[in-house]
Protein backbone atom coordinates (compact mmCIF):
# COMPACT_ATOMS: atom_id res chain seq x y z
CA UNK A 1 0.00 0.00 0.00
CA UNK A 2 2.95 2.29 0.55
CA UNK A 3 4.83 1.37 -2.59
CA UNK A 4 1.84 1.18 -4.95
CA UNK A 5 0.55 4.71 -4.35
CA UNK A 6 4.12 6.05 -4.42
CA UNK A 7 4.72 4.90 -8.00
CA UNK A 8 2.92 7.93 -9.56
CA UNK A 9 5.17 10.16 -7.45
CA UNK A 10 8.31 8.40 -8.70
CA UNK A 11 7.00 8.63 -12.25
CA UNK A 12 6.22 12.35 -11.83
CA UNK A 13 2.49 11.87 -12.30
CA UNK A 14 2.67 9.54 -15.31
CA UNK A 15 -0.41 7.44 -14.61
CA UNK A 16 -0.11 5.38 -17.81
CA UNK A 17 3.23 3.91 -16.74
CA UNK A 18 1.81 3.48 -13.25
CA UNK A 19 -0.95 1.28 -14.67
CA UNK A 20 1.57 -0.83 -16.60
CA UNK A 21 3.57 -1.42 -13.40
CA UNK A 22 0.32 -2.31 -11.60
CA UNK A 23 -0.45 -4.78 -14.42
CA UNK A 24 2.94 -6.48 -13.88
CA UNK A 25 2.33 -6.80 -10.15
CA UNK A 26 -1.11 -8.31 -10.78
CA UNK A 27 0.57 -10.77 -13.13
CA UNK A 28 2.86 -11.83 -10.25
CA UNK A 29 -0.25 -12.25 -8.09
CA UNK A 30 -1.89 -14.38 -10.77
CA UNK A 31 1.17 -16.64 -11.14
CA UNK A 32 1.47 -17.00 -7.36
CA UNK A 33 -2.21 -17.89 -6.99
CA UNK A 34 -1.58 -20.95 -9.19
CA UNK A 35 0.65 -22.34 -6.41
CA UNK A 36 -1.57 -21.25 -3.50
CA UNK A 37 -1.97 -24.07 -0.93
CA UNK A 38 -5.11 -25.55 0.55
CA UNK A 39 -6.31 -23.88 3.74
CA UNK A 40 -5.03 -25.08 7.12
CA UNK A 41 -8.33 -26.65 8.05
CA UNK A 42 -8.59 -28.62 4.82
CA UNK A 43 -4.96 -29.74 5.09
CA UNK A 44 -5.62 -30.98 8.60
CA UNK A 45 -8.63 -32.96 7.48
CA UNK A 46 -6.64 -34.59 4.67
CA UNK A 47 -3.90 -35.57 7.14
CA UNK A 48 -6.49 -37.07 9.49
CA UNK A 49 -8.10 -39.13 6.73
CA UNK A 50 -4.76 -40.60 5.66
CA UNK B 1 -28.50 -23.01 12.82
CA UNK B 2 -30.76 -21.84 15.63
CA UNK B 3 -32.60 -18.52 15.68
CA UNK B 4 -30.42 -17.29 18.57
CA UNK B 5 -27.21 -18.04 16.66
CA UNK B 6 -28.57 -16.34 13.53
CA UNK B 7 -29.51 -13.30 15.58
CA UNK B 8 -26.06 -13.23 17.13
CA UNK B 9 -24.32 -13.41 13.74
CA UNK B 10 -26.52 -10.61 12.40
CA UNK B 11 -25.55 -8.40 15.34
CA UNK B 12 -21.87 -9.33 15.04
CA UNK B 13 -21.75 -8.58 11.33
CA UNK B 14 -23.70 -5.32 11.59
CA UNK B 15 -21.63 -4.03 14.51
CA UNK B 16 -18.32 -4.97 12.88
CA UNK B 17 -19.54 -4.01 9.42
CA UNK B 18 -20.55 -0.44 10.30
CA UNK B 19 -17.03 0.21 11.53
CA UNK B 20 -15.64 -1.56 8.48
CA UNK B 21 -17.73 0.69 6.21
CA UNK B 22 -16.47 3.81 7.96
CA UNK B 23 -12.90 2.55 7.68
CA UNK B 24 -13.25 2.07 3.93
CA UNK B 25 -14.84 5.49 3.58
CA UNK B 26 -11.95 7.12 5.39
CA UNK B 27 -9.24 5.26 3.48
CA UNK B 28 -10.73 6.02 0.08
CA UNK B 29 -11.89 9.53 0.92
CA UNK B 30 -8.23 10.54 1.20
CA UNK B 31 -7.90 10.07 -2.57
CA UNK B 32 -10.70 12.59 -3.16
CA UNK B 33 -9.47 15.00 -0.47
CA UNK B 34 -5.96 14.95 -1.93
CA UNK B 35 -7.41 15.76 -5.35
CA UNK B 36 -9.20 18.76 -3.80
CA UNK B 37 -6.06 19.82 -1.91
CA UNK B 38 -4.06 19.78 -5.15
CA UNK B 39 -6.31 22.66 -6.18
CA UNK B 40 -6.87 24.47 -2.85
CA UNK B 41 -3.35 24.17 -1.36
CA UNK B 42 -1.70 23.99 -4.82
CA UNK B 43 0.06 20.75 -3.92
CA UNK B 44 2.61 19.14 -6.21
CA UNK B 45 2.40 15.43 -6.99
CA UNK B 46 5.23 14.83 -4.45
CA UNK B 47 3.40 16.68 -1.67
CA UNK B 48 0.19 14.77 -2.46
CA UNK B 49 2.25 11.58 -2.34
CA UNK B 50 3.58 12.51 1.12
CA UNK B 51 0.02 12.73 2.49
CA UNK B 52 -0.87 9.33 1.03
CA UNK B 53 2.48 7.89 2.19
CA UNK B 54 1.96 9.14 5.77
CA UNK B 55 -1.49 7.58 5.87
CA UNK B 56 -0.12 4.31 4.51
CA UNK B 57 2.83 4.26 6.92
CA UNK B 58 0.38 4.58 9.80
CA UNK B 59 -1.63 1.69 8.37
CA UNK B 60 1.53 -0.42 8.10
CA UNK B 61 2.77 0.18 11.65
CA UNK B 62 -0.76 -0.20 13.04
CA UNK B 63 -1.22 -3.58 11.34
CA UNK B 64 2.09 -4.92 12.72
CA UNK B 65 1.65 -3.49 16.20
CA UNK B 66 -1.99 -4.28 16.86
CA UNK B 67 -1.94 -7.74 15.23
CA UNK B 68 0.37 -8.74 18.08
CA UNK B 69 -1.45 -6.67 20.71
CA UNK B 70 -4.74 -8.38 19.78
CA UNK B 71 -3.18 -11.79 20.39
CA UNK B 72 -2.03 -10.55 23.82
CA UNK B 73 -4.94 -8.53 25.19
CA UNK B 74 -7.86 -9.85 23.16
CA UNK B 75 -9.70 -8.88 20.00
CA UNK B 76 -12.41 -6.65 21.51
CA UNK B 77 -10.09 -4.56 23.70
CA UNK B 78 -7.63 -4.09 20.83
CA UNK B 79 -10.19 -2.85 18.36
CA UNK B 80 -11.78 -0.44 20.81
CA UNK B 81 -8.32 1.08 21.43
CA UNK B 82 -7.53 1.28 17.72
CA UNK B 83 -10.86 2.86 16.82
CA UNK B 84 -10.35 5.42 19.60
CA UNK B 85 -6.90 6.35 18.25
CA UNK B 86 -8.32 6.63 14.78
CA UNK B 87 -11.29 8.81 15.85
CA UNK B 88 -9.10 11.29 17.75
CA UNK B 89 -6.58 11.85 14.98
CA UNK B 90 -9.13 11.81 12.19
CA UNK B 91 -10.90 14.65 14.01
CA UNK B 92 -7.64 16.54 14.54
CA UNK B 93 -6.72 16.22 10.86
CA UNK B 94 -9.76 18.39 10.06
CA UNK B 95 -7.98 21.28 11.82
CA UNK B 96 -4.76 21.03 9.77
CA UNK B 97 -3.40 24.26 8.32
CA UNK B 98 -0.83 22.82 5.91
CA UNK B 99 0.00 19.55 4.23
CA UNK B 100 2.75 18.65 6.77
CA UNK B 101 0.37 18.85 9.75
CA UNK B 102 -2.29 17.06 7.71
CA UNK B 103 0.19 14.28 6.83
CA UNK B 104 1.17 13.88 10.50
CA UNK B 105 -2.46 13.60 11.63
CA UNK B 106 -3.18 11.13 8.82
CA UNK B 107 -0.24 9.03 10.01
CA UNK B 108 -1.73 8.64 13.49
CA UNK B 109 -5.25 8.14 12.15
CA UNK B 110 -3.80 5.45 9.87
CA UNK B 111 -2.11 3.85 12.87
CA UNK B 112 -5.47 3.25 14.54
CA UNK B 113 -7.16 2.19 11.35
CA UNK B 114 -4.35 -0.16 10.30
CA UNK B 115 -4.46 -1.81 13.69
CA UNK B 116 -8.19 -2.21 13.65
CA UNK B 117 -8.72 -3.97 10.34
CA UNK B 118 -6.90 -7.29 11.03
CA UNK B 119 -8.28 -7.34 14.57
CA UNK B 120 -11.90 -7.17 13.42
CA UNK B 121 -11.25 -9.74 10.69
CA UNK B 122 -9.79 -12.14 13.29
CA UNK B 123 -12.70 -11.59 15.65
CA UNK B 124 -15.37 -12.31 13.06
CA UNK B 125 -13.34 -15.23 11.71
CA UNK B 126 -13.01 -16.76 15.17
CA UNK B 127 -16.72 -16.57 15.87
CA UNK B 128 -17.27 -18.50 12.65
CA UNK B 129 -17.47 -22.25 12.38
CA UNK B 130 -15.91 -24.40 9.69
CA UNK B 131 -18.95 -24.15 7.43
CA UNK B 132 -19.71 -20.44 7.74
CA UNK B 133 -16.32 -18.86 8.46
CA UNK B 134 -15.55 -17.98 4.83
CA UNK B 135 -18.96 -16.48 4.04
CA UNK B 136 -18.95 -14.52 7.34
CA UNK B 137 -15.64 -12.80 6.60
CA UNK B 138 -16.72 -12.15 3.03
CA UNK B 139 -19.96 -10.64 4.30
CA UNK B 140 -17.99 -8.40 6.63
CA UNK B 141 -15.76 -7.40 3.74
CA UNK B 142 -18.77 -6.45 1.63
CA UNK B 143 -19.19 -3.49 3.98
CA UNK B 144 -15.83 -2.29 2.65
CA UNK B 145 -17.34 -2.07 -0.82
CA UNK B 146 -20.29 -0.08 0.53
CA UNK B 147 -17.78 2.20 2.26
CA UNK B 148 -15.84 2.73 -0.97
CA UNK B 149 -19.04 3.64 -2.81
CA UNK B 150 -20.22 5.83 0.08
CA UNK B 151 -16.87 7.64 -0.05
CA UNK B 152 -17.50 8.27 -3.76
CA UNK B 153 -21.03 9.51 -3.09
CA UNK B 154 -19.90 11.77 -0.24
CA UNK B 155 -17.09 13.17 -2.35
CA UNK B 156 -19.31 13.79 -5.34
CA UNK B 157 -22.24 15.33 -3.47
CA UNK B 158 -20.93 16.50 -0.05
CA UNK B 159 -17.18 17.09 -0.13
CA UNK B 160 -17.35 19.46 -3.09
CA UNK B 161 -20.14 21.46 -1.37
CA UNK B 162 -19.11 21.63 2.30
CA UNK B 163 -15.34 21.15 2.03
CA UNK B 164 -12.93 18.58 3.45
CA UNK B 165 -12.75 19.95 7.01
CA UNK B 166 -16.44 19.59 7.70
CA UNK B 167 -16.54 16.24 5.93
CA UNK B 168 -13.76 14.86 8.17
CA UNK B 169 -15.56 16.20 11.24
CA UNK B 170 -18.76 14.37 10.28
CA UNK B 171 -16.78 11.17 9.72
CA UNK B 172 -15.22 11.48 13.17
CA UNK B 173 -18.68 11.71 14.72
CA UNK B 174 -19.68 8.57 12.83
CA UNK B 175 -16.53 6.77 14.00
CA UNK B 176 -17.39 7.60 17.62
CA UNK B 177 -20.85 6.11 17.00
CA UNK B 178 -19.18 2.94 15.65
CA UNK B 179 -17.04 2.85 18.78
CA UNK B 180 -20.12 2.83 20.99
CA UNK B 181 -21.69 -0.01 18.96
CA UNK B 182 -18.54 -2.08 19.25
CA UNK B 183 -18.75 -2.23 23.02
CA UNK B 184 -21.59 -4.68 22.46
CA UNK B 185 -19.46 -7.28 20.61
CA UNK B 186 -18.30 -10.19 22.80
CA UNK B 187 -14.71 -11.46 22.91
CA UNK B 188 -13.60 -14.27 20.59
CA UNK B 189 -14.20 -17.66 22.21
CA UNK B 190 -11.21 -19.14 20.39
CA UNK B 191 -8.92 -16.47 21.81
CA UNK B 192 -10.32 -17.10 25.30
CA UNK B 193 -9.73 -20.85 24.95
CA UNK B 194 -6.21 -20.21 23.73
CA UNK B 195 -5.57 -18.05 26.81
CA UNK B 196 -6.91 -20.78 29.10
CA UNK B 197 -10.10 -18.87 29.95
CA UNK B 198 -12.17 -21.95 29.19
CA UNK B 199 -15.09 -21.19 31.50
CA UNK B 200 -15.58 -17.69 30.11
CA UNK B 201 -15.42 -19.06 26.57
CA UNK B 202 -17.94 -21.77 27.42
CA UNK B 203 -20.21 -19.15 28.98
CA UNK B 204 -20.18 -17.06 25.80
CA UNK B 205 -20.65 -20.09 23.56
CA UNK B 206 -23.70 -21.19 25.59
CA UNK B 207 -25.07 -17.65 25.90
CA UNK B 208 -25.22 -17.20 22.16
CA UNK B 209 -26.72 -20.62 21.52
CA UNK B 210 -23.70 -22.37 20.00
CA UNK B 211 -22.76 -26.00 20.31
CA UNK B 212 -19.48 -26.39 22.22
CA UNK B 213 -18.12 -28.83 19.61
CA UNK B 214 -18.20 -26.08 16.99
CA UNK B 215 -15.10 -24.57 18.61
CA UNK B 216 -13.37 -27.85 19.43
CA UNK B 217 -10.67 -27.48 16.76
CA UNK B 218 -9.22 -24.50 18.67
CA UNK B 219 -7.46 -26.60 21.30
CA UNK B 220 -6.17 -29.29 18.97
CA UNK B 221 -2.96 -27.58 17.93
CA UNK B 222 -0.72 -25.54 20.17
CA UNK B 223 1.82 -23.34 18.49
CA UNK B 224 3.38 -20.37 20.21
CA UNK B 225 2.33 -17.25 18.36
CA UNK B 226 5.44 -15.48 17.12
CA UNK B 227 6.52 -14.20 13.72
CA UNK B 228 9.26 -16.88 13.51
CA UNK B 229 6.57 -19.58 13.80
CA UNK B 230 5.19 -18.41 10.49
CA UNK B 231 8.38 -19.79 8.94
CA UNK B 232 8.42 -23.27 10.44
CA UNK B 233 8.47 -26.06 7.87
CA UNK B 234 4.67 -26.51 7.90
CA UNK B 235 3.80 -22.86 7.44
CA UNK B 236 6.74 -21.43 5.47
CA UNK B 237 5.28 -21.92 1.99
CA UNK B 238 1.86 -20.64 3.07
CA UNK B 239 3.37 -17.53 4.60
CA UNK B 240 5.44 -16.66 1.52
CA UNK B 241 2.49 -17.19 -0.84
CA UNK B 242 0.09 -15.25 1.40
CA UNK B 243 2.54 -12.36 1.60
CA UNK B 244 3.01 -12.21 -2.19
CA UNK B 245 -0.76 -12.33 -2.80
CA UNK B 246 -1.40 -9.59 -0.25
CA UNK B 247 1.41 -7.47 -1.63
CA UNK B 248 0.11 -7.82 -5.20
CA UNK B 249 -3.47 -6.90 -4.44
CA UNK B 250 -2.57 -4.08 -2.07
CA UNK B 251 -0.07 -2.62 -4.52
CA UNK B 252 -2.62 -2.60 -7.33
CA UNK B 253 -5.68 -1.71 -5.27
CA UNK B 254 -4.21 1.30 -3.51
CA UNK B 255 -1.96 2.27 -6.42
CA UNK B 256 -5.09 2.53 -8.54
CA UNK B 257 -7.84 3.67 -6.16
CA UNK B 258 -5.92 6.24 -4.11
CA UNK B 259 -4.95 8.07 -7.27
CA UNK B 260 -8.03 7.43 -9.39
CA UNK B 261 -9.65 10.90 -9.05
CA UNK B 262 -6.26 12.59 -9.48
CA UNK B 263 -5.39 10.41 -12.50
CA UNK B 264 -8.66 11.45 -14.14
CA UNK B 265 -7.95 15.08 -13.25
CA UNK B 266 -4.54 14.74 -14.94
CA UNK B 267 -6.27 13.34 -18.04
CA UNK B 268 -8.05 16.65 -18.36
CA UNK B 269 -11.38 15.98 -16.66
CA UNK B 270 -12.83 18.53 -14.22
CA UNK B 271 -13.05 17.76 -10.49
CA UNK B 272 -16.79 17.07 -10.80
CA UNK B 273 -16.29 14.69 -13.76
CA UNK B 274 -13.31 12.98 -12.09
CA UNK B 275 -15.35 12.38 -8.96
CA UNK B 276 -18.37 11.22 -10.99
CA UNK B 277 -16.37 8.70 -13.08
CA UNK B 278 -14.56 7.45 -9.98
CA UNK B 279 -17.92 6.92 -8.29
CA UNK B 280 -19.30 4.93 -11.25
CA UNK B 281 -16.22 2.68 -11.29
CA UNK B 282 -16.27 2.04 -7.55
CA UNK B 283 -19.92 0.94 -7.65
CA UNK B 284 -18.60 -2.22 -9.32
CA UNK B 285 -16.73 -3.00 -6.09
CA UNK B 286 -20.01 -4.18 -4.60
CA UNK B 287 -20.72 -6.49 -7.54
CA UNK B 288 -17.19 -7.88 -7.20
CA UNK B 289 -17.78 -8.89 -3.61
CA UNK B 290 -20.96 -10.78 -4.37
CA UNK B 291 -19.45 -12.54 -7.39
CA UNK B 292 -16.57 -13.61 -5.14
CA UNK B 293 -18.98 -14.96 -2.51
CA UNK B 294 -20.47 -17.20 -5.19
CA UNK B 295 -17.11 -18.17 -6.67
CA UNK B 296 -15.28 -19.14 -3.47
CA UNK B 297 -17.85 -21.85 -2.87
CA UNK B 298 -17.99 -23.09 -6.45
CA UNK B 299 -14.41 -22.56 -7.70
CA UNK B 300 -12.73 -22.58 -4.29
CA UNK B 301 -10.34 -19.98 -2.86
CA UNK B 302 -7.48 -20.71 -5.25
CA UNK B 303 -9.62 -20.86 -8.40
CA UNK B 304 -11.30 -17.58 -7.50
CA UNK B 305 -7.96 -15.90 -6.87
CA UNK B 306 -6.60 -17.08 -10.23
CA UNK B 307 -9.65 -15.90 -12.17
CA UNK B 308 -9.90 -12.50 -10.51
CA UNK B 309 -6.17 -11.80 -10.76
CA UNK B 310 -6.38 -12.59 -14.48
CA UNK B 311 -9.27 -10.12 -14.93
CA UNK B 312 -7.21 -7.53 -13.01
CA UNK B 313 -4.21 -8.01 -15.32
CA UNK B 314 -6.31 -7.51 -18.45
CA UNK B 315 -8.39 -4.57 -17.23
CA UNK B 316 -5.39 -2.69 -15.73
CA UNK B 317 -3.60 -2.97 -19.07
CA UNK B 318 -6.65 -1.74 -21.00
CA UNK B 319 -7.09 1.17 -18.53
CA UNK B 320 -3.47 2.24 -19.12
CA UNK B 321 -4.15 2.77 -22.83
CA UNK B 322 -7.82 3.84 -22.64
CA UNK B 323 -8.47 7.34 -23.90
CA UNK B 324 -12.16 7.44 -24.68
CA UNK B 325 -14.57 7.73 -21.78
CA UNK B 326 -16.43 4.44 -22.33
CA UNK B 327 -13.27 2.27 -22.47
CA UNK B 328 -11.92 4.12 -19.45
CA UNK B 329 -15.08 3.54 -17.42
CA UNK B 330 -15.54 -0.11 -18.49
CA UNK B 331 -11.91 -1.12 -17.81
CA UNK B 332 -11.86 0.85 -14.54
CA UNK B 333 -15.12 -0.77 -13.48
CA UNK B 334 -13.88 -4.29 -14.30
CA UNK B 335 -10.68 -3.59 -12.40
CA UNK B 336 -12.69 -2.44 -9.38
CA UNK B 337 -14.87 -5.53 -9.62
CA UNK B 338 -11.90 -7.94 -9.75
CA UNK B 339 -9.82 -6.18 -7.08
CA UNK B 340 -12.74 -6.04 -4.65
CA UNK B 341 -13.48 -9.69 -5.30
CA UNK B 342 -9.88 -10.65 -4.57
CA UNK B 343 -9.47 -8.51 -1.52
CA UNK B 344 -12.76 -8.64 0.25
CA UNK B 345 -14.35 -11.65 -1.26
CA UNK B 346 -11.46 -14.05 -1.22
CA UNK B 347 -8.16 -13.17 0.38
CA UNK B 348 -9.61 -12.04 3.73
CA UNK B 349 -11.41 -15.38 3.98
CA UNK B 350 -8.45 -17.36 2.70
CA UNK B 351 -5.55 -15.98 4.79
CA UNK B 352 -6.87 -16.66 8.33
CA UNK B 353 -7.71 -20.21 7.24
CA UNK B 354 -4.07 -20.80 6.38
CA UNK B 355 -3.06 -20.64 10.04
CA UNK B 356 -4.03 -22.39 13.29
CA UNK B 357 -5.86 -20.27 15.89
CA UNK B 358 -2.85 -19.63 18.14
CA UNK B 359 -1.02 -17.68 15.44
CA UNK B 360 -3.95 -16.64 13.30
CA UNK B 361 -3.73 -13.06 14.54
CA UNK B 362 0.01 -12.88 13.88
CA UNK B 363 -0.35 -14.66 10.52
CA UNK B 364 -3.18 -12.45 9.30
CA UNK B 365 -1.56 -9.35 10.80
CA UNK B 366 1.76 -10.02 9.07
CA UNK B 367 0.06 -10.60 5.70
CA UNK B 368 -2.04 -7.45 6.01
CA UNK B 369 1.09 -5.58 7.11
CA UNK B 370 2.76 -6.64 3.87
CA UNK B 371 -0.27 -5.20 2.14
CA UNK B 372 0.38 -1.82 3.74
Amino acid sequence: MIIGPYIPVLLMGNFNYTMIIITMVFLIGFLTSIFAPETFRKQKQITTIH
Amino acid sequence: MSVIVKRFYTRLIIASGIGWLLDAMNVILISYIVTLLIETWHLTITQSGIIILANSLGLLIGAILFGKVADMIGRTTAFIITLLIYSIFNGLSALSWNFIVFSLMRFFAGLGLGGELPVVASLVNEWGTESNRGPLVVLLESFWAYGVVTAGLISRYVLISIGWRLTLTILTALAIYALVIRFTIPESPRWLIMKGKIERAKGLIMKYGFNESMFKDTVEIKIKGTISDLFNKDLRKRTVIAWILWFSIAFGYYGFLLWLPTALLYRGFSIVKSFTFSLIMTIFSIIGYYIAIYLINSLGRRGTLMLLFLISVISALVFAYAYNISTLIISGSMLNLAMSGIWGGTIYAYTPELYPTSIRGVGTGSATALAR
